[in-house]
């Protein structure tokens, strides 16, 4: 395939100065097919997601067929349990999908990314506070831990939004952790601290930066479990039912006995989607991880839960 | 000695995060609004005596830290409580449940592990051909379907030739012979254990692969062939043995998510297990239920990853404590 | 997934389901003769039916327990009406006929009810059965009913005292006159004093803690002997049972969690019937040539105002009776009946449903859907447009919370919701939906005793005698069943009238008032009555069904009917 990237970060060393980022992306995108078509699928429904009100064919919320009315001309993906157009629902739902998944990573993202950068930048009985905090975390399991958060708070997006960020943010503090640790190390920091920087300087400018790719790669990652995870909650009627999201699809399909009506359009086309989306977060992000591959002690795979495992495999076949 | 410092060590994380466990449970269920008096005090003509003798026979008049204190006591004593709905002791119902829960989960699992770890050395000894690619594609995909997406299009599939739901048909007023009784649940788990294979059987066979791979490249390896050794029994006798190392840890640690993850197809296949009966307990409010259900759950995952890694310690001499 | 609808803590907490043409509510002493009386016998004109086979029923509720001081869900209590002797039953008419009491005679003055009942008759372990097992049963649920036997407190309120003088005599004393004595005596299991004995020594906490597992000594037609949690119940004819012996072997019960996974099996074979039928599959179970009778009824769907007199000041608007009378111009029924329930349904209007007979009462009608005249109303109370398309009330938006609970929610629900939440956005109201599951939802409803919720939405299945619905709009029934803060002194003493009513006309009377004032006080915005439809296979034949159900808690006679076809 291609040759392993050359990592920026590694280059600038040398010369005892901060690593340069610029084109470190383009350059992934460069090097990897994975990364173009995983890139290209995110944007694809990003794009789908924003026009999705102006080029529906009908309404997301109001009859406009017949109960499970099957494929046809005038409506290419049938209709659900309420007589509303599926390929509508789907075009919507997958705003609120999206805007769920990002919001939670985001929630993941801040809690985890603080708490890493903390706990490896300061380490001693910080860090082991913290990353025993995570360690208890993580051996909750998921979703019965997801099912009675959503009970004591009820039904909502906002919740839901928040469950998933809280059951997400440990993994991304292990990883940020580790990298930070390894940076804290590195020359500039070192030379930093020896002329007197201040601690918060020294994270702001010189970790936080190179923290950014695995930060994205991280975030994007993540993204995809927290769409998976919406869609589970939704299922088990965590989520508030009026409002449509793939999750909240499959579930109505499910209650109002799809299966036994024949009704296989009202589950396969969101299926599909939410695979689609999934499968592009991963390569996209799996294409930045194999980037900063030769730094990374750890890796990921987990869609449900991620733990820090050794790496299996090395160079573009990595794992 | 190294390696009886690393056990105790870890075996002490493991009760302490138990412990951790344990009381988070009685406190996270303490903080849900509605009770179980509530409920089972809505019968008609109900008194306020009938409410207060409700509250004190389940124990919900004392402080809380009362009731945290007795919940331990008793717990040590193996007993965890009565369950408020169906007014038995909830060991044995959860005993049950798991009971239920377990083979179809272990089936599962296994189903996985073989169907991953045969996909991977495949792909890995095939790199870069269409069965590579075609093979690593599915892993993936499977591995981004949500399972009960899954779980439906079995369902959607096998509609009317395999059951669509239960455990089993005993509409027998004989029991029956015990093998075909076994059939009998067998025909019944294909479905949900199927669903369990087919979600989890990508990462395997990721890991796998990149796994076989990186052994593959080995120096060993190479002089191994230079020495004429025939591929097969290299890549058996070496490469996969060595290969197998982090998807041991990987299958220890998906175990104890997976016991917790196979609520969705327990729900979906009306499989009657621990998911399903937590399920049902959460809004019931039947708190000692949950409690108990939620801690063998808890405590399920922790003596798992506490044996992947006594296991992988004994495999792994490079790794110290 | 959600929770399944007959699960517990809704209001319909045992959920009953028929229509009640309660004519014979009167003091008749059915003689004899009652032996035959719609009790199936042989199928028709005494020609031989096929016997045997076992009949595999499925449902997607479940047995919560076999005691029955303990079980709240339907299936449970419909297993206790096929394994003891009750002392009457219901029949297709839903005329009360005799099943442990072959006669029956009330006191001139109310207060003693006397039952004849079956001589020799015995368990199904060969013990006897007679009157002092039923006198037993009603002393103990009386001397318990503060605490382990509460749940059934209901059925003996106002008894004073059951004895048995003779083997076949038991004699009810009431304190006084009780209108619906025969309603609810059809509701209490008689059970076996030999077994049942022990466990009600001391504070009677072993009758709640006995697991009566099978095999249970049985009263009925069938016993229970086999019963798997979650899985099977299996029930098997009793030839010691004193009545029509049922034509089938046995009869199975099979549990699934989800609809789909139900209709799935009756497809497949694998199932011969199915109770609940939801409206989706109706279409492709006929096209399949099956038997799916669809009957109107007993439930109804209600949205909730809060009718507390106290209730906060921030929406204290609700009670305006023009507010209320617009919500309800707003609601539109047939919409609501056409898409959630596809048709098999009614619009609602009394909170006695049609089902029940001659206790609805026919004056009471549905609104009909106007939302120019729901808009004029709320103009006339004075409720101007404001920003947003929100009218202004008192100075606030008229912008409300609707808890949901997840009765609602789970199923048709929200497809209602959200057509009344559209149809109200356009008259200026909005409606924000608060989902909660059913335990957190009556919690927030009686928040702060009732003054803080605004609207709900929730549903309820009566009893097929009226005086349990009614209850649920008493005062007394605040924190109990009351789910709408409505509390008024005149409907409480007539309640308390219709309870000691002596004669049915008399009681007619007043229940019809009390609906005329439950209509338009308006607590309930009564939305639809959904349909009660069952599926079975053509290979059973004379399935009857007692107020639309044949597997239900009313009557014996559905599966002691029920036998082969051909």
């Amino acid at each position: 395939m291609s040759l392993p990237l050359q990592d920026p970060t590694l280059a600038a060393e040398g010369f005892g100065l901060p690593p340069r980022r610029a084109g470190f992306f383009l350059g992934v995108l460069r090097e990897r097919k994975a990364a173009v078509i995983g890139l290209g699928i995110i944007v694809f429904f990003i794009v789908l997601a924003v026009v999705a009100p102006y080029i529906s064919p009908y309404s997301a919320s109001a009859q406009t067929c017949a109960v499970y009315a099957p494929p046809s001309v005038h409506h290419w993906l049938g209709c659900d349990d309420g007589g509303i157009d599926m390929l509508s629902e789907l075009m919507q739902g997958g705003r609120i999908s999206l805007v769920v998944g990002f919001a939670a990573t985001l929630v993941a993202m801040i809690i985890g990314g603080g708490v890493g950068i903390v706990s490896g930048y300061f380490g001693g009985w910080i860090d082991v506070t913290l990353m025993r905090i995570t360690d208890y975390l993580l051996v909750i399991p998921d979703l019965v831990f997801a099912l009675v958060i959503a009970d004591i708070w009820g039904a909502s997006l906002l919740h839901v939004i928040l469950v998933i960020g809280i059951l997400e943010w440990t993994s991304t503090a292990r990883v940020i952790r580790a990298q930070v640790m390894s940076l804290k190390e590195r020359v500039y920091v070192k030379r930093a601290r020896a002329i007197g920087s201040g601690n918060w300087r020294i994270i702001t400018k010189h970790i936080l930066p190179q923290v950014g790719p695995l930060l994205i790669a991280n975030t994007v990652l993540t993204v995809a479990i927290a769409i998976y995870l919406e869609t589970a909650l939704a299922f088990l009627g965590l989520e508030d039912p009026t409002v449509t999201t793939w999750g909240t699809i499959l579930e109505h399909a499910f209650e109002r006995t799809a299966i036994s009506s024949g009704a296989w359009w009202a589950i396969v086309p969101d299926g599909l989607v939410i695979a689609a989306v999934i499968v592009g977060c991963f390569l996209f992000g799996q294409a930045i991880e194999d980037a900063l591959n030769p730094r990374l002690k750890v890796s990921h795979l987990s869609l449900r839960r991620w733990r820090p495992r050794t790496l299996a495999g090395r160079g573009p076949d990595a794992v | 000695m190294q390696r009886a410092d690393y056990v105790i060590k870890r075996g002490f994380f493991a009760l302490v995060t138990i412990f951790v466990a344990v009381t988070l449970n009685f406190f996270l269920f303490r903080v849900l609004p509605g009770s179980a008096v509530t409920d089972l005090a809505r019968v008609p003509h109900a008194s306020p005596q009938l409410r207060h003798a409700l509250t004190v026979e389940f124990g919900l008049d004392k402080p809380k830290w009362e009731q945290y204190l007795i919940y331990l006591r008793e717990l040590v004593h193996g007993n965890m409580g009565i369950s408020f709905n169906y007014q038995q002791p909830v060991i044995h119902l959860l005993i049950a449940d798991l009971k239920n829960t377990i083979p179809m989960v272990t089936v599962g699992t296994f189903a996985a592990v073989v169907v991953g770890v045969s996909t991977g050395v495949l792909s890995a000894w095939r790199r870069g051909s269409p069965p590579d690619h075609i093979s690593t594609n599915l892993a993936i995909f499977a591995y981004a379907f949500p399972t009960q997406w899954l779980g439906l299009m079995l369902l959607i599939l096998f509609a009317g030739i395999l059951p669509a739901g239960g455990m089993s048909d005993p509409f027998l007023f004989v029991a029956e012979p015990f093998w075909q009784h076994l059939g009998d649940i067998g025909t019944h788990m294909i479905l949900p254990a199927g669903t369990l294979m087919l979600t989890a059987y990508g990462s395997y066979t990721l890991v796998v692969r990149s796994s076989l791979l990186e052994t593959l490249g080995e120096d060993y390896v190479l002089t191994a062939r230079a020495k004429g050794l025939p591929v097969r029994r290299i890549v058996w006798r070496h490469a996969v043995r060595n290969a197998l190392l982090p998807m041991v840890t990987l299958i220890a640690l998906d175990f104890g998510y997976i016991v917790g993850g196979a609520l969705l197809v327990e729900v979906i296949f009306s499989w009657p297990g621990i998911g399903e009966a937590m399920y049902t307990a959460i809004g019931q409010r039947d708190y000692p239920m949950l409690q108990g259900g939620f801690l063998i759950l808890t405590v399920s995952v922790i003596v798992l990853n506490f044996a992947s890694d006594l296991v992988y310690f004994r495999l792994d001499p490079r790794i110290t404590a | 997934m959600r929770l399944r609808r007959n699960l517990l803590a809704g209001p319909p907490g045992r959920p009953r389901r028929g229509p009640v043409l309660a004519v014979a509510l009167v003091t008749i002493a059915l003689t004899a003769t009652a032996c035959g009386a719609g009790s199936g016998g042989t199928g028709g004109g005494g020609q031989a039916v096929k016997e045997g086979g076992v009949f595999r029923l499925g449902s997607a509720s479940s047995i919560d327990s076999l005691n029955p001081f303990v079980a709240f869900q339907e299936d449970a209590y419909t297993t206790f009406e096929y394994i003891y002797p009750y002392l009457v039953q219901y029949n297709q008419k839903l005329q009360f006929v005799p099943d442990f009491a072959r006669s029956w005679q009330e006191s001139a003055d109310g207060r003693t009810w006397t039952f004849h009942t079956q001589p020799n008759a015995m368990w199904s372990d060969g013990k006897p059965l007679t009157a002092a097992d039923a006198a037993w049963t009603y002393n103990t649920i009386l001397k318990f009913q503060n605490g382990p036997t509460a749940n059934s407190a209901g059925y003996v309120a106002h008894l004073k005292s059951a004895a048995a003088p003779n083997a076949t005599t038991l004699v009810l004393t009431y304190a006084r006159p009780v209108a619906n004595v025969l309603s609810q005596i059809q509701q209490t299991p008689i059970l076996p004093e030999h077994i049942w004995a022990q466990y009600a020594a001391g504070n009677g906490k072993g009758l709640t803690r006995f697991t009566n597992a099978a095999p249970i000594v049985s009263g009925g037609p069938f016993t229970l002997v086999k019963y798997v949690a979650k899985q099977i119940a299996l029930f098997k004819r009793n030839p010691a049972f004193y009545g029509p012996k049922p034509h089938i072997d046995g009869l199975g019960l099979q549990f699934f969690g989800t609809d789909d996974a139900m209709v799935s099996a009756l497809k497949s074979g694998q199932l011969d019937g199915i109770e609940a039928v939801p409206p989706t599959s109706v279409k492709t179970l006929k096209a399949a040539h099956f038997v799916v009778p669809d009957s109107p009824g007993l439930y109804f769907d209600d949205f909730i105002i809060n009718s507390d007199a106290r209730q906060d000041a921030s929406h204290k608007e609700l009670l305006n009776p023009l507010l209320r009378q617009a919500f309800d111009d707003a609601i539109d029924r047939q919409a609501i009946v056409k898409t959630s329930l596809l048709g098999f349904g009614q619009p609602g209007s009394s909170v006695i449903p049609p089902a029940t007979g001659h206790w609805d009462d026919p004056a009471v009608k549905p609104a009909s859907f106007s939302l120019a005249s729901a808009s004029q109303l709320l103009n006339q109370a004075g409720y101007k447009m404001g920003p947003n398309n929100v009218r202004i009330a008192d100075g606030h938006p008229m912008s409300y919370t609707m808890i949901m609970p997840a009765d609602t929610t789970d199923g048709y629900g929200e497809r209602s919701f959200q057509i009344v939440q559209s149809d109200f956005a356009k008259i200026g109201v909005k409606l924000n939906p608060k989902n909660l599951d059913n335990s957190a939802a009556y919690t927030a409803v009686t928040a702060s005793n009732y003054r803080s919720f605004e609207l709900s939405m929730w549903d309820w299945s009566p009893l097929t005698d009226p005086d349990f619905m009614l209850s649920v709009l008493t005062c007394g029934s605040f924190n109990v069943w009351n789910d709408t803060g409505y509390c008024s002194k005149a409907y409480d003493s007539l309640y308390a009238a219709q309870s000691a009513a002596t004669s049915p006309q008399q009681r007619q009377k007043i229940v019809y008032q009390m609906q005329q004032m439950i209509a338009s006080a308006r607590p309930y915005l009564v939305i639809d009555y959904a349909d009660s439809i069952e599926a079975h296979s053509a290979t059973w034949a004379d399935l009857p069904l007692v107020a639309g159900l044949s597997f239900a808690p009313y009557s014996k006679i559905p599966f002691e009917t029920v036998h082969m076809a051909g």
